[in-house]
């Protein structure tokens, strides 16, 4: 056995051009494969992450109308201020953060005169710092502070309707009667997210400051959980046990996962789509490997037929093919761990930056248009073992098919 | 009893629709020690009588027995076995393994035999090479020797596993006069001295005159057959 590995090795060096060109389309296949893997599993948890840490927290309160059509924050399905103070003692018996945020639907403008939609939510800062992470990601002036009368935009709103620090754009909207109002609010801070959705539609101003000017009266529309250990469940349970103990029945709970629901559809499609892009790539590397395989196995047909006269087994010759497939496999799946180590490297420290690209776009992920990529060893050590499997499996065929041609014919093969 | 035993034996050979008859009713044996040649025009049989003693080929009737086994009851991996146990082939056009040193060429048939140990495998290797002429070119690959000396690491790779039968399919045909006659000299100085049964295809004048048992095939039948004794 230790001589039919010897020559199956020694085999590889026959037409070190080949074995290279082919090692390498299988590292580029197994690179490709951690790399994309890390980048779509950086890619899934960032978006978790950012759904959690700057659009939803780990669960919200709500009223039962306002989770059903929460896309539109409706003013006339909120929490009332009593319940509103019930539902924070909750959260504090239940070691959770909360912050009860009021949104809104306004229409934005500055000097030019044209509006833009935004999201605007009413947040106790103090309150929000502690379940949100905007605060984390001010990039000029200042957070809010309880008793601002400014409004926090995203850069992308800065950039929108050309607005900047200290200058003063104007807010419409409706009150909770429904009645028009139009403040106009200097520019107090202005934020950039890893969060496109919060990014390009969500503006921040003090509950005090609402409360004052569109009669939201202490009322909230949401109040934001955010658990210490990031596991949603037991405090949910606690506090959906505790809303019932209040009697606060009209008061439902919604997690970040019902909320994100269409999107986790995205991402476990998405997640198909990419083994189809997976299997794909395999195939290529799968037909470059039969090519190398049938290549080899036809040029040596008269050694072959030479050792089995002498008496090598069939079953030898077929195990000296498959263990020379495997070397292929293993020196390209070397070379694409390496390289594909590399990249994450790469991908984990720099990232690509796909902003010329995905500029405007609503890929599904709520993530920046820099790409990063996550450490996945599983899936490096699996691509690894799967690139020599593969070579194997698919070198059995032509291996089985060079055996059944006679001796006599092997030894005249020209 | 014969190293080699065939008993009416007959080859056809399907072409397309029709049957050709490559051996017809053959009967011959071979003694051990044996340094034989089958001459012939080609077409003859020659070659197709080699690779039926060879068990490279099954007869279309008859019986064939080497060492006693009769061919026609074996299945391939029993065949592969008696063929790596009791004969080795050279060929015309050597057939070594162009990655493998002159050494590794003849160990690695020798590692097909089951049950030797590494070393002894090694030690019979380096002196078969020796008892060939090629001591100080055993590291050398295939590409790096003359057709001589590839032909002579053929005879030692033949050798190594001390068969009882060695077949040569036309050996010297490959290289020149003077080439071809120290390999047969070689052959049989080997044969004299192992008591190897040697059994050659050829056309060659010289490899006759060294042969000492000379079979006359035309249109697959044996025409003559000296028997050992020359004239």
């Amino acid at each position: 056995m230790k001589n039919i590995v010897i020559l199956a090795f020694k085999n590889l060096t026959r037409h070190k051009k080949r074995t290279i060109i082919t090692s390498i389309a299988i590292a580029f296949g197994i690179a490709l494969l951690i790399w994309m893997d890390g980048m779509l599993k950086w890619a899934d948890n960032e978006s978790k992450r950012n759904l959690k840490n700057y659009e939803f927290g780990n669960f919200i309160v709500c009223t039962k109308e306002y989770a059903d059509d929460r896309k539109d924050f409706p003013l006339d399905s909120v929490i009332e201020k009593p319940e509103v103070e019930k539902v924070l003692i909750i959260a504090e018996n239940t070691g959770c953060f909360s912050s009860p945020r009021t949104g809104f639907r306004s229409m934005m403008s500055y000097k030019r005169g044209f509006g833009l939609p935004y999201v605007v939510f009413a947040i106790d800062p103090e309150l929000d710092a502690k379940v949100f992470k905007i605060k984390d990601n001010i990039i000029q002036g200042n957070y809010l502070d309880k008793n601002s009368e400014g409004i926090l935009i995203s850069a992308y709103c800065k950039k929108e309707l050309g607005i900047d620090i200290g200058e003063y754009i104007i807010m419409e909207t409706r009150t909770k009667y429904n009645t028009m109002q139009a403040l106009r609010l200097k520019v107090t801070g202005i934020f950039d997210c890893p969060n496109p959705i919060v990014n390009k539609n969500q503006l921040f101003i003090t509950r005090t400051m609402a409360e004052n000017n569109l009669q939201l009266e202490g009322m909230a529309s949401e109040i934001a959980f955010r658990t210490e250990n990031g596991d949603n469940q037991p405090a949910l349970n606690k506090v959906k046990t505790l809303l019932a103990s209040k009697k606060l029945t009209l008061l439902t709970t919604q997690t970040w996962q019902e909320y994100g629901s269409d999107y986790l559809a995205i991402s476990q499609t998405k997640k198909g789509g990419s083994k189809i892009m997976i299997f794909l790539i395999f195939v290529i590397v799968a037909v470059g490997i039969i090519n190398t395989m049938t290549m080899s196995i036809f040029e040596r047909v008269r050694e072959m037929g030479m050792l089995r006269a002498l008496g090598m087994r069939d079953n030898d010759v077929i195990k000296c093919f498959i263990i020379e497939a495997a070397g292929l496999g293993l020196i390209g799946s070397v070379m694409g761990l390496f390289l594909g180590v590399c990249l994450t490297i790469y991908g984990v420290n720099v990232g690509l930056d796909f902003t010329s690209s995905f500029k405007d776009m609503d890929f599904g992920y709520r993530t920046g248009t820099i790409f990063y990529n996550e450490w996945n060893p599983g899936m490096m050590l699996a691509a690894f073992i799967f690139g020599i499997l593969c070579s194997v499996l698919v070198s059995i065929l032509p291996s089985k098919k060079a055996v059944k041609m006679e001796i006599t014919d092997s030894i005249r093969y020209l | 009893m014969p190293i080699v035993e065939c008993n009416n034996v007959s080859k056809e050979y399907k072409v397309g629709a029709s049957v050709v008859s490559a051996l017809k009713d053959i009967s011959l044996s071979f003694e051990k020690g044996e340094f034989s040649a089958i001459v012939g025009p080609s077409g003859s049989g020659k070659s197709t009588l080699l690779n039926l003693i060879g068990c490279l080929d099954k007869v279309t009737e008859g019986n064939l027995k080497i060492n006693g086994i009769l061919i026609k009851e074996q299945n391939k991996t029993l065949l592969a076995d008696l063929r790596c146990e009791n004969i080795g082939f050279v060929f015309q056009t050597f057939n070594l393994i162009p990655v493998l040193s002159a050494f590794e060429n003849v160990n690695f048939v020798l590692s097909l035999k089951k049950n030797l140990p590494e070393n002894e495998c090694a030690e019979k290797s380096m002196k078969i090479l020796e008892e060939v002429g090629l001591k100080g070119l055993e590291n050398r690959k295939p590409s790096e020797l003359s057709g001589g000396q590839q032909q002579r690491v053929a005879i030692a790779r033949a050798l190594v596993k001390e068969p009882a039968l060695i077949l040569a399919d036309e050996p010297t045909a490959n290289l020149d006069s003077k080439t071809g006659e120290d390999i047969m000299a070689l052959m049989k100085d080997l044969n004299m001295k192992k008591q190897t049964t040697f059994i050659f295809s050829t056309h060659d004048k010289m490899v006759m005159d060294y042969a000492t048992r000379i079979i006359n095939l035309r249109d697959g039948m044996i025409t003559s057959d000296n028997g050992g004794k020359k004239s």
